[in-house]
This record gives C-alpha cells, sequence and structure tokens, in this order.
C-alpha cells in the first residue's frame, strides 16, 4: 500500500499473508504524522490469490445493529495512531476534534465549556445529597 | 379561570427545590451529550432531522409516495452531503480531519445555497407522527440562516429539554408512589437525571427524547388517579397525556394494555363507579379522539396509512407476521430461558446482552460500551439494589397488599412496553435477518427505574436510607461521567 501525493510517495507499507476474515493492518513507514491534501492511496496486490475486500460492522448506513451482525460489503480505510500516547496526552486531539463536524462557532474552548457544564451539574448532585439530612 | 390559574401557580411554587434541580440537572447532562456525540451518531438521527427539516421548510409532513419525478426525493442536499462526509469508521471511531470540517463547513455555505427540503427526506422516519418535529422547528426556524450544522445543534439542545421533562415527571411520580418521603424522591429522580442513555438519546434529534417524556407523565397520571380516584379530571389527563404521546410516537400504543389493567382496577376499586366510568369515558375519548383527527389527517396529506402494526414500536420494523407459533416461541426466548421443544431462534441472551449491557450503557447507534467486566460489575451492584427493593416490599407488606392493584398496573405497563418490542423485533427479524431490540425502546417506563432506586434506597431502614440513598446518587454520578468518557475516548482519541 502507498499513500501517494502529487505521483510521488508519502508513505509506504507492506501486509503479510492474512487468513480469513479480519481487519487488515498495515504499518506505514516512514509515519504519516501530518494531514495530506489530495492524498492518493494505492494497493497492489503482491499475492498469488485475489483479495476480496469485504464487511463492514460499522451499523450507521442502514440503522442499529445492536448484535454487530456483518453488514453488507463496504470497503474503507482508517488511519491510527503510529505510537500509543496516555490519555492525558491526547487531551489536546480531544480538544482538537470535539467541535469537528459540528455547528461552526463551536471551537477548541468547547471541551472546556463541557468541562464546565458538568462542574455544574456535581454542584447540582451535591446539593441534593446535602438536602437528603433536612 | 382566575381562582384556577391562581390555584395552578400555588401548586407549581409548592413543588419542593429538588425536583427543579432534578430536571436542571437532566437537562444539561443532555446538553452534554449534544456536544459529545458526533454529528448523526444518535440512532436514526439523519432520518428525525430530515423530518423535522421537512417541516420547518415547508409546513407540510413529509411523503412516504413515490417521487413524482425521479432524482427529487429522498433527503435534502444539505442532510445528504453531511450524512456523505461524516467520518464512520469500520470500527466506529472515525478519522477526523481539519481539512475535512473545513471543507464540510464551506460546501454547506456555498452559492447558491443547497437544497433544504424534498418529499421523503424523513427517510424511515417518515412514518411518525408529526408533534415532535413540529416543536423542533421553533429551533429550527430560530437557527434558519444559520448552517445545517448550527441547526443540528440547535435542534440537539431544545431535544434536551425533553429529558428534564422526563425527570420533572419522573419526580412527580415518585411523590404519588412514595407519599411522605420526599427524600426518596430527590433519590430516585437524581439516579434517572443521571442515567446516561436517557442523557444521550434526548441530546440528539429524536423523538424517542419526547416519547419518554410522556411515558413518565403517563405514569405520573396513573399513579395520580391511584391517589385521588379515577373522574373526569384524572381521566381527562391521562386521556391528554396519551393523546400527546400518540401524536408524538405511535409507541405510545405499547402503554395502552397497562393502562386497560389500571383503569378496570380504578373502576373497580371506586366507591362511585359512575364517575369513575365517566372518568374512563372521557380518557377514552380525550386520547382518541385526536389520534383518529391525525390518522386522518396523515392519510389525507400523504396517502399513506400510519405505520404498519410492528411501527407501534419503530417504523423500521415492518415485517408479516408469520406464524404466531413462531412468535411466541421467540418471545419467550427473548425474555426467558429457551424450553427444550424451543427452536432456538436466538443465538443470544437478549435481557443480558441487549437490555441490561444496554441499560449500563450503549451508545452510537447501539454498538460501543463499556469492557464486559463493567456489566458485571453493574450487574452485582444491580443485584444488591435488587435484594434492597425486596426488603423495602417485604417491610412494608401491608401497605404493598393494599396497594397491590396499582403494583399490577405498573407490571402490566412495562410487560405492554415488552411485549409490544418483541412483537415488532420478531417481525424485524423475519424480514431482515437482523436482531432489533435495543434497551431505548423500553425507555416509556423508565420511570420505573427512579422507584427502583428509591426502593433500593428505602430497603436499606431507617438509620442507613439516606445514606444508600446519597451512595446511589454518587454512583448515577459515576455512572453518567464514565459514560461520557467513555464516548469521548471512542470517538475522539
Amino acid at each position: 500500500m502507498s499513500i501517494q501525493r502529487e505521483d510521488a510517495d508519502v508513505s509506504t507499507g507492506t501486509s503479510g499473508p492474512i487468513a480469513g476474515e479480519q481487519t487488515l493492518i498495515i504499518p506505514l513507514v516512514p509515519p504519516v504524522t501530518r494531514e495530506v491534501p489530495g492524498a492518493r492511496i494505492c494497493f497492489t496486490n503482491g499475492g498469488t490469490t485475489t483479495v476480496r475486500l469485504a464487511g463492514n460492522r460499522t451499523p450507521a448506513r442502514v440503522a442499529a445493529n445492536p448484535t454487530r451482525t456483518r453488514l453488507n460489503d463496504d470497503p474503507r480505510i482508517d488511519f491510527f495512531a503510529a505510537e500509543r500516547s496516555s490519555r492525558l496526552g491526547l487531551a489536546g486531539s480531544v480538544a482538537e476534534r470535539l467541535p469537528m463536524l459540528k455547528a461552526g462557532f463551536l471551537g477548541g474552548w468547547t471541551i472546556w465549556a463541557l468541562a464546565a457544564l458538568v462542574c455544574v451539574v456535581w454542584l447540582f448532585a451535591f446539593s441534593l445529597i446535602r438536602s437528603l439530612d433536612t | 379561570m382566575s381562582r384556577r390559574v391562581t390555584a395552578a401557580t400555588r401548586q407549581v411554587r409548592e413543588l419542593p427545590r429538588s425536583l427543579w434541580v432534578c430536571a436542571a440537572i437532566a437537562t444539561l447532562n443532555a446538553l452534554c451529550w449534544a456536544l459529545i456525540t458526533p454529528t448523526f451518531w444518535v440512532p436514526d438521527e439523519p432520518a428525525h432531522a430530515g423530518y423535522v427539516q421537512h417541516v420547518a421548510e415547508t409546513g407540510e409532513i413529509p411523503s412516504l409516495t413515490t417521487p413524482p419525478r425521479l432524482g427529487l426525493f429522498g433527503a435534502s442536499e444539505e442532510q445528504a452531503i453531511t450524512y456523505g462526509w461524516l467520518p464512520f469508521g469500520v470500527e466506529g471511531q472515525p478519522s477526523w480531519s481539519s481539512s475535512v470540517d473545513r471543507r464540510l463547513a464551506a460546501k454547506l455555505s456555498e452559492e447558491p445555497p443547497l437544497n433544504r427540503s424534498r418529499p421523503g427526506q424523513a427517510l424511515n422516519a417518515g412514518s411518525n407522527p408529526p408533534l415532535y418535529y413540529f416543536l423542533e422547528s421553533l429551533p429550527y426556524r430560530a437557527a434558519y440562516n444559520a448552517s445545517f450544522l448550527d441547526r443540528l445543534l440547535a435542534m440537539r439542545a431544545f431535544s434536551a429539554l425533553f429529558a428534564g421533562l422526563t425527570v420533572l415527571f419522573g419526580f412527580l411520580f415518585l411523590r404519588q408512589l412514595l407519599p411522605g418521603r420526599p427524600w426518596a424522591w430527590t433519590v430516585g429522580s437524581a439516579a434517572l437525571a443521571f442515567q446516561p442513555v436517557l442523557g444521550f438519546m434526548s441530546g440528539g434529534v429524536n423523538n424517542d427524547a419526547m416519547l419518554y417524556t410522556l411515558g413518565a407523565a403517563l405514569l405520573w397520571s396513573v399513579a395520580r388517579a391511584f391517589r385521588l380516584g379515577l373522574g373526569p379530571r384524572t381521566g381527562a389527563l391521562i386521556g391528554s397525556v396519551l393523546a400527546i404521546g400518540l401524536l408524538t410516537k405511535t409507541t405510545m400504543l405499547a402503554l395502552v394494555p397497562g393502562l386497560i389493567v389500571a383503569v378496570v382496577v380504578l373502576i373497580l376499586r371506586a366507591a362511585v363507579k359512575r364517575r369513575a366510568l365517566t372518568g374512563a369515558f372521557v380518557l377514552a375519548l380525550s386520547a382518541g379522539v385526536p389520534f383518529v383527527v391525525w390518522l386522518v389527517v396523515k392519510g389525507l396529506a400523504t396517502g399513506q396509512p400510519t405505520a404498519p402494526a410492528g411501527g407501534v414500536v419503530s417504523s423500521s420494523a415492518s415485517g408479516g407476521l408469520d406464524s404466531l407459533f413462531d412468535q411466541i416461541n421467540y418471545t419467550w426466548q427473548a425474555v426467558f430461558p429457551r424450553l427444550p421443544f424451543m427452536v432456538d431462534q436466538i443465538p443470544h441472551y437478549i435481557p443480558w446482552d441487549v437490555y441490561f449491557q444496554g441499560f449500563v450503557g450503549r451508545f452510537g447507534w447501539f454498538q460501543f460500551g463499556f469492557p464486559d467486566a463493567w456489566y458485571w460489575v453493574a450487574l452485582a451492584i444491580f443485584v444488591v439494589g435488587l435484594a434492597l427493593v425486596i426488603r423495602a416490599l417485604a417491610q412494608h407488606r401491608d401497605a404493598l397488599r393494599a396497594r397491590w392493584p396499582e403494583a399490577l398496573a405498573y407490571v402490566a405497563l412495562f410487560g405492554g412496553v415488552l411485549l409490544a418490542v418483541e412483537v415488532a423485533a420478531y417481525r424485524y427479524h423475519l424480514a431482515l435477518d437482523l436482531f432489533f431490540e435495543q434497551t431505548r425502546y423500553l425507555f416509556p417506563v423508565l420511570a420505573l427505574y427512579s422507584a427502583f432506586v428509591a426502593l433500593a434506597a428505602i430497603g436499606a431502614g431507617p438509620k442507613w436510607e439516606r445514606a444508600v440513598g446519597a451512595l446511589a446518587i454518587v454512583l448515577a454520578m459515576g455512572h453518567s461521567l464514565f459514560s461520557q468518557l467513555l464516548t469521548i475516548s471512542h470517538f475522539y482519541l
């Protein structure tokens, strides 16, 4: 697999043989550390048998899928972080992603507004607990 | 008239402060969910938002009939473009991209403006009654000149109010159920306010949010009738709540069998039978007339009947009833362990895998939840709570003996909803070979959860009951917070 921009490889990766149905995870070298606008993703089957891209347990295209039944084939690609970071270390990413594809006036401050809302809710709840004695 | 208004105002002022605090908690909590959950990641949100958009843009009910011209039927351009650009991942984790975010924002605000309404844009929600959608068109119109995503957040924020109303009616229900124990009303209602699936669903655009409110209101009005007796006024209240519910979602019909049990019991217990019968007549009239009018209007406006029987729970569940025996077989297996002579229709145990785990928390399109160990911890807490409830009922068995018909009515209300879900589930399973059950379909009787928590606290006995009540609130707070953190980590890490 290669990720190309303007016909030049940005990153490439190779998968070992896989058996049966599983999610194919391909490590990319070098890891892609920033967004690559207009990227093209190329696959080459280096094996001897035909590769069949299949499967999607994501329910969002039709309806909820409580029992995770396999739905219609719908190949797709997801990008995962190259290294594991601590959850706290990813707080900046969360703050950046939380307002994405939501209302336009939301921004990096949304996560702080959310934290403030949760604090207010908890203050209310503690006032209820105190009131149980009266 | 003014005397009645004054009396009503005084009654509202006399309501305890904790009622308003619990309602505020539920509303703010749902608002948090509205901010946390990515766009269209609340079940069926694209369809419900489409219904609202159609109503708000045209003032008409969306049609389900064949389009007049090919290509002009289905999702509006705004709806379809938003849906198409959302990052739905294989395992549910979206791939976030700031450039996609910018490009979608630009696309939604480009000139000439994108199409906002098309017949059929309500998709699978199109067979629902319109009340929720007309109400949701208020925030939509208020943010009319803003982008589609802004309008969607306005709709979500408005929907969050229903979580507050659900808890408000849950509080009033407990007030009727457990008179003389104000602290228990607070404990049960606070637990309800922090119920994460209630917050999650109410923080999205889905008529279930309003349905839960009306389910809680119905339980309150029934409990009130058991206190005051069935008469024209109590009957009118129950009937009005039922009518509003039926104009919100036909799932309200699932409460009718239990309601019939309640009404029969109320008539049999009434000292003045004629008054109770008049009350039942007023109830039937006030519930039935608006619903029949809606069915006629809908038939005239869209040329379509209302949702088929399966649509009592969801407009998606519309398969035919193939075999009564298979239906009974399926329903039995959905609730109880399979008997030796039964064909295995369900490869999992629905009360545990779906209802219990879904109640503890499964989010997105009923798709991701806590690690398995957490559900076992929750089960342990539930078992302790159940033991305390049984103890409370045993300790107050004289009261229970006197009020068993009322208890029977609540069991019948719960059973009616469960049965309706399973009938719909069987049809859905037949038609699509998929399983249908989700915990949220049981939420019209969610106020019973607040009664469960309140009774569990009472079961701890006079010395410990308030401490256990405080512990229950703290547990509910943690339950809510961890559910929100789970959702954040699922979608944004």
